[in-house]
């Protein structure tokens, strides 16, 4: 799809918005079709209410037109309502977040919508509170990635945040024996504390742009022995970004799949490679890829005793798997695969 | 000085008893009265001419002249035993063992000097005694006369030779053994045990030491220290003790025949100072390597033949199995499993449970290896070299385990070591089971938490600086910097306190608040160990990749864990090199396959020198030791020595067999350790009521042996009111009161 790729390249978020719409408009009869053969009026609107709702907790009650108009459209194409009408209802929605977004800022506990907010999450990270802290890296980000502008301007590097690895620490406690933080850590590359936590998830990596000292500082945690999983980033450009990164990190190794009989895939629950794990914007157009990136692809960099070093989800979104393991839209089977990856990443990187 | 102040010499002391009153002691005290009595009526008196303070002082001095003169009036003896002339013999020891041909200053060998200071000395003593000259060096024998010496010999049978002597002399009247030496002992029973032996013949041994104490211009292979089996492909870690006079930088090598196997270079002290060089030694492929480890300095040397030793090592694939029990994921698992690696010849097992009902193996070659999780039989435990056990709490072992645990280090001598963790030693209810028995500390009674997520810096205590494989650098001024540039671990437990015996090798560094992290003792047959922290993954997450603190530090733990670690038949000799040591002990320990000593079995050894000479030694059971049978054989032909021992349990039975492989180099063990042992000459002295000499105070021995117990002797009593110190304490407080009065105006 060379036309995606292209827009995806846009660097003004107003370009990134029409291509969205186009996509949307390209989607449009076959996922209204789809919401009329499956689903009332009333539970689209419900749904879109509740992207509503994430997005704005996403960006702790700050508002992104990009989002908001995402939703509007899809509520649009999905109802078969009169874009004018539409459009009025967006104007009103936008005034009634931004006042809730002002709101917000003088409780910072609760969203708008009821959902627990959080401090800062740029905060440095503190001294390991249990054996295993979730820890997201903060990366530097490149033209692609919302740092400053879109996304409450925190950058790519926070998607999903926090209720992510909220859901993922509450499944690891479920299903292992690991004694794990009540909350996750965030980490960047050069915090004195990066070498207490042995296992770091970065995420949108294709909007990743490391200079060279981060490189060479997250290759030699990687020897050292730490381990990094990689996930929700997705198609040719934005691989082809992060394989460039990698490059800079490890010149001399190659990134390869992950074959089917590696320890990775068994060490705790034996894997199904051929599912892709959606993000949950494809799953509203009724896909489960985004962008060119149809296939999944569990791929890894490993060390010079053939351990895994780096776990990469391409075409994957194991984030939102994670995220919205309590919808009933999301499809469990794709959560449940995603907590048993999530699950056997970990337990490989504290035996490997 | 003792002599010219007390009259006497002090062996005359330390063999008599002081008399303190050999006059009527009524009469005494009467006199005593008397004079104090004018004394106080003096001080009365005199009030008035000078104030009371100074009068006081005076008096006080003026007293002390009283006490000193009653006690000449007392008239003090000394009663002793005097060795009666011409009625005792002297017996006298003179080394010339090959070590005595040396020469310290360059000019005269250690004999000479001795042979130039003791002859004035033999001739006095010939004047009352019966002088009865020997030699020896491995055996002992009389000597014509002191100008009758025999060439250099080898060895140098010191302890065995007093004894075989006192044996040998027992029918006659012997006032004292004189050894002339250097207190090399290359017999090896220089033990308190021997010593106490040759003190109960009840004759005064005089010691005269000969030889510098730090041997000049000389270089030293002290010591050896590495396995005597490996496995083959990997790095075998040693240390290597070189003592040296002189400065300098120097080589230490390692050949294996001609071939050089590694090298290092290193900078010598000197001073006579023993320093501690680690060496890296691969072992290769399999087979037998008859290493030789040398120094080679730049300097020259007066004797270059102990530069050289030999260590035998068989190199067999034989790998030892560890089994590691880890009750939750955790990075402490990964890291020791990282530092252990694939490339140290030891079967890693472990054993981790990830979930309520899942135990994840690693390391194993068979899949039916640990497939139910813990080993369950008693064989299956003990087929384990060292078993680690993790944060794992007691209740997840069955009471059949937890006994088949204690009795794994107590009869079947396997190491232990227990890491701290949530679940491990007191917070896993460790206490009161049986393994709490074999730990080498108490662990805390407690129901609050002591495992702790803080991060604290270690430390090694003296004992842990003194423990070679503890060591990151050769110098303890870089090795105790490399261990305060640790970084801190991430976790620490509370171990309890030491046991008896127990030794605490390293510590939490804490101001005031030191506690045991690292604790050790040996218990019946294995060693047990507590680590109290699941955190030293940060010193390899926390230092530059570069750095080999935590790899070092675990396989060196590895290898301590395996190290002593006996199999069910296990042959032994006490070293790999022998030198000039006719006989060599063997020893032999058998076990059935419950690991139960097998006192039934019959174990015989073939030994084959390089000569093509056999013999064959049926050992012995040792009273008292189940299991245990030792014996001798000769030490043969220069160069190789095989042994190939062969034990059953019954005729029919089934025969297990090993080799051992030893060296052994006749000429050689006089040039090691040739300086002079002071210490070893001065403890048999001390032990048998007899004195130590130097070369230039030995004029004064024939005075000092006349006291003497030993033999035939007569009681004298020997006048002390007379000894110069009494007049020079009269003459001293005299002058001192009048000395005072002149200096206050009242004379």
């Amino acid at each position: 799809m060379p036309q995606v790729a292209q827009t995806v390249m846009a660097a003004d978020p107003l370009e990134a918005v029409a291509w969205r719409w186009s996509i949307l408009r390209d989607f449009a009869g076959a996922a209204r079709s789809r919401c009329r053969r499956d689903k009332s009026r009333d539970v689209v609107v419900q749904q879109v209410a509740r992207l509503s709702a994430s997005a704005s907790a996403r960006t702790n009650g700050q508002l992104n037109i990009a989002v908001l108009t995402h939703l509007i459209g899809v509520a649009a194409l999905f109802t078969g309502a009169d874009l004018r009408v539409m459009r009025t209802g967006a104007l009103t929605l936008l005034l009634l977040l931004v006042s809730v977004a002002a709101l917000a800022q003088f409780d910072g506990r609760r969203s708008p919508f009821g959902r627990r907010m959080h401090t800062n999450p740029a905060a440095t990270a503190g001294t390991p509170q249990a054996e295993f802290n979730f820890t997201r890296l903060i990366y530097s980000g490149n033209s692609m990635d919302d740092m400053g502008r879109g996304f409450g301007g925190w950058g790519s590097w926070r998607t999903d945040w926090p209720e992510a690895e909220q859901h993922l620490i509450q499944g690891i406690r479920r299903l292992t024996l690991v004694e794990t933080a009540d909350d996750g850590q965030i980490v960047q590359l050069f915090d004195d504390a990066l070498f207490d936590f042995p296992m770091l998830y970065a995420v949108e990596v294709g909007r990743m742009e490391l200079s060279q000292a981060e490189a060479d500082r997250l290759r030699e945690y990687l020897l050292r022995g730490g381990f990094l999983m990689v996930d929700d980033f997705h198609g040719s450009l934005q691989w082809r970004n992060f394989d460039l990164q990698m490059r800079r990190v490890f010149p001399d190794r190659e990134i390869v799949e992950i074959d089917e009989a590696d320890e990775v895939m068994h060490v705790m629950f034996d894997l199904n490679k051929k599912m892709q794990i959606a993000g949950i914007f494809a799953l509203q157009f009724g896909v489960t890829f985004e962008q060119d990136g149809v296939t999944p692809h569990w791929r890894g960099i490993y060390d010079d005793d053939g351990r895994l070093m780096v776990a990469i989800n391409f075409n994957m979104d194991l984030g939102d798997a994670w995220e919205h393991a309590d919808w009933p839209e999301y499809p469990e089977p794709m959560t449940a695969m995603a907590y048993r990856f999530g699950v056997n990443y970990l337990i490989y990187a504290m035996t490997h | 000085m003792f002599e010219f102040l007390f009259k006497y010499p002090a062996t005359a002391f330390a063999t008599g008893d002081v008399v303190p009153v050999s006059v009527n002691a009524f009469t005494l005290i009467l006199i005593a009265l008397a004079l104090f009595a004018v004394l106080g009526a003096s001080w009365w008196r005199s009030r008035a001419l000078m104030p009371v303070q100074k009068l006081t002082v005076v008096a006080v001095l003026q007293g002390l002249v009283l006490v000193v003169l009653l006690a000449m009036l007392a008239q003090p003896l000394l009663e002793l035993e005097r060795l009666s002339p011409a009625d005792n013999a002297v017996l006298v020891m003179l080394d010339t063992s090959r070590s005595m041909a040396l020469s310290d200053d360059g000019q005269n060998t250690r004999l000479t000097q001795a042979t130039a200071a003791v002859t004035p000395v033999l001739a006095r003593l010939g004047d009352d005694y019966l002088v009865k000259l020997n030699r020896f060096a491995a055996d002992v024998g009389a000597l014509a006369s002191i100008e009758d010496i025999p060439p250099p010999a080898d060895g140098s049978a010191l302890l065995g030779g007093i004894k075989s002597l006192l044996e040998s002399e027992r029918q006659t009247a012997i006032g004292a053994l004189i050894v002339v030496s250097d207190g090399a002992d290359t017999d090896n029973q220089a033990t308190n045990a021997a010593i106490a032996e040759i003190a109960r013949y009840g004759i005064p041994v005089h010691t005269i030491g000969v030889g510098a104490e730090v041997v000049p211009e000389d270089i030293e292979l002290a010591a050896v220290d590495l396995p005597q089996t490996a496995p083959p492909g990997i790095e075998l870690s040693g240390t290597v003790a070189v003592r040296s006079s002189l400065a300098g930088p120097a080589v230490i090598k390692v050949y294996d025949d001609d071939a050089i196997l590694s090298t290092r270079d290193v900078v010598l002290t000197g001073n006579g100072v023993t320093q501690r060089f680690e060496i890296s030694v691969p072992t290769g492929r399999e087979g037998l390597r008859a290493l030789r480890v040398s120094i080679e300095g730049q300097q020259l040397e007066r004797n270059e033949i102990n530069n050289e030793r030999r260590h035998v090592i068989s190199i067999s694939d034989r790998q030892q199995k560890v089994l590691y029990v880890e009750g939750e994921p955790r990075w402490e698992y990964k890291f020791i499993r990282r530092a252990i690696g694939p490339d140290q010849g030891v079967e890693f097992h472990t054993l981790l449970q990830t979930s309520t009902n899942n135990w994840y193996r690693q390391g194993i070659t068979d899949d039916s290896q640990l497939r139910d999780g813990l080993p369950a039989t008693t064989e299956e435990l003990f087929d384990y070299d060292a078993i680690i056990i993790g944060s794992q709490a007691a209740t997840g072992f069955s009471t059949a385990q937890l006994d088949a645990l204690k009795r794994y280090v107590s009869e079947r001598g396997g190491s232990l070591m227990l890491l701290g963790g949530r679940e491990g030693l007191a917070d896993g209810n460790w206490e009161g089971t049986p393994v709490a028995d074999v730990l080498p500390v108490f662990l805390p009674l407690t129901d609050a938490p002591t495992f702790v997520r803080e991060m604290v810096k270690v430390r090694p205590t003296t004992a842990g600086l003194r423990t070679p494989w503890l060591q990151f650098a050769d110098d303890d001024t870089t090795n105790q910097a490399r261990w305060a540039a640790l970084p801190a671990i991430a976790d620490h437990q509370v171990v309890g306190t030491a046991k008896p015996g127990a030794t605490v090798l390293l510590e939490i560094d804490q101001p005031g608040q030191a506690a045991p992290l690292l604790v050790t003792q040996r218990y019946g047959r294995g060693q047990v160990f507590v680590l109290g922290t699941g955190g030293t993954w940060r010193w390899q997450m926390q230092m530059p990749l570069e750095d080999q603190s935590h790899e070092l530090f675990w396989q060196r733990f590895m290898q301590e864990l395996l190290r002593p670690v006996p199999g069910r038949i296990s042959f032994s000799t006490e070293k790999t090199w022998y030198a000039d040591e006719p006989r060599i002990a063997v020893n032999a320990r058998v076990l059935d396959k419950q690991f139960k000593p097998l006192d039934a079995a019959v174990v015989d050894v073939n030994v084959v020198d390089e000569s093509g000479a056999r013999q064959q030694v049926t050992l012995r059971r040792v009273a008292g030791s189940p299991g245990e049978f030792n014996g001798e054989v000769d030490s043969g032909a220069n160069g190789m020595l095989r042994m190939d021992f062969a034990a059953r349990e019954t005729p029919a039975a089934e025969v297990v067999d090993g080799s051992l492989f030893v060296a052994h180099d006749s000429g050689r063990r006089e040039f090691f350790a040739a300086a002079q042992n002071r210490g070893l000459l001065q403890q048999i002295a001390d032990a048998t009521g007899g004195r130590y000499w130097s070369l230039d105070a030995v004029e004064d021995l024939p005075a000092a042996l006349a006291f003497s117990d030993a033999g035939i002797t007569r009681r004298e009593q020997l006048p002390l009111w007379n000894m110069p110190l009494m007049f020079l304490l009269l003459l001293g407080l005299t002058a001192s009161q009048w000395l005072l009065r002149r200096h206050w105006g009242y004379l």
